[in-house]
């Protein structure tokens, strides 16, 4: 059984949000639906997409935008080492923190960063990170928090 | 003997946001990676603006692929030529056809859009001109189904962060070919561009 991710034990019975209704977005995410460490899109209602990647552990939810350039994360891949890499540019996010690990094109195009012309500097790139969603898990649903977490 | 035939449609974005997605070299084997899994860059000439790369990927276990000049004439051509299979002794048609293409990117002003002109050129052996129409069938699928794929990213952005948006591509953190002269045509200081007769 998962638990939520704000830690709080699984409740058994399928019910309610577990708390204010509008706390959370309108449509959960039916657990047992998910698809193990593969991208899962959903839709919570009110225009928001989300990705939805589960291990063995919790879920990971996360918008369905890519903080680099807004690429699409419902077709991105999950990585053997625990990472979300985005289709268009190959940015690797971690599930478990969100933050970018790395850029595969910094290797790829190493000769060509190196001598790269005026106009690029490389050492004010962003922190970038996906936006994670807090979730509480009763019975087999799962609620999306709107509230980023941490926020 | 020479075979010639274009390509040619419109790509509803800005030559700006055109310009900048052809430049835009991190995307080529993630988002095309159905045609290409490994981009190499074998030379580079900054003051010619000419890069020398190797693009591959599996088959059979075997990496095969091709190399090839680059060349990107600013604002808004870019030239392909000099390709070769990969490895050498590979048999392939490279060997026995030679192919030149020139990309050019002019605005349509009244719609503040883009008319992308591909222009291909085949040095085919008399033996393969029957073929002709078979390998110009080929190669414009191909041109437009990663056009789309292409074209499929500009809406998303388009959606997300505004038509005429190039702000990620101008950003100083943000890779992209040749950057200076992007800058120069496309940036925040640049003048207008003059469309083509």
């Amino acid at each position: 059984m998962l638990d939520a991710s704000s830690g709080a034990t699984t409740p058994e019975t399928i019910g309610e949000p577990p708390g204010p209704p509008d706390a959370f977005y309108p449509r959960p995410i039916e657990v047992s639906g998910l698809r193990r460490d593969a991208v899962n899109v959903r839709d919570l209602g009110d225009g928001v997409q989300v990705v939805v990647v589960r291990d063995r552990e919790r879920l990971y939810v996360f918008r369905d935008i890519c903080p680099h350039m807004g690429g699409p994360l419902g077709e991105a891949t999950v990585c053997k080492d625990a990472t979300l890499e985005c289709p268009w540019h190959g940015y690797r996010f971690s599930l478990e923190t969100g933050r970018l690990v790395d850029n595969p094109n910094e290797r790829i195009m190493a000769e060509l960063r190196r001598r790269a012309p005026a106009g690029f500097r490389p050492e004010n790139t962003p922190k970038y990170a996906l936006n994670p969603l807090a979730y509480q898990v009763v019975g087999d649903r799962a609620y999306v928090q709107r509230k980023r977490s941490g926020a | 003997m020479r075979h010639r035939f274009t390509v040619e449609y419109e790509i509803d974005c800005p030559v700006a946001i055109a310009v900048a997605v052809y430049l835009d070299a991190e995307h080529y084997i993630f988002l095309h990676k159905k045609y290409s899994d490994t981009y190499e860059v074998l030379s580079y000439e900054p003051a010619t603006r000419k890069i020398f790369i190797r693009e591959s990927w599996e088959l059979f276990g075997l990496r095969i692929g091709q190399t090839c000049m680059t060349e990107y004439i600013p604002p808004a051509e870019f030239l392909n030529y000099d390709i070769e299979p990969y490895p050498r002794w590979l048999p392939s048609l490279h060997h026995i056809l030679k192919a030149r293409t020139r990309l050019v990117y002019t605005e349509i002003p009244e719609r503040n859009s883009t008319w992308s002109m591909l222009e291909i050129e085949l040095d085919l052996p008399f033996w393969l001109w029957p073929f002709r129409g078979w390998l110009q069938k080929a190669m414009t699928r191909l041109k437009i189904e990663k056009d789309e794929q292409d074209i499929d990213m500009i809406r998303r952005r388009a959606a997300l962060f505004g038509r005429e948006n190039n702000s990620i591509y101008l950003a100083d953190h943000q890779f992209i070919l040749h950057k200076g002269d992007y800058l120069k045509h496309f940036g925040l200081n640049s003048k207008p561009l003059t469309p083509l007769a």
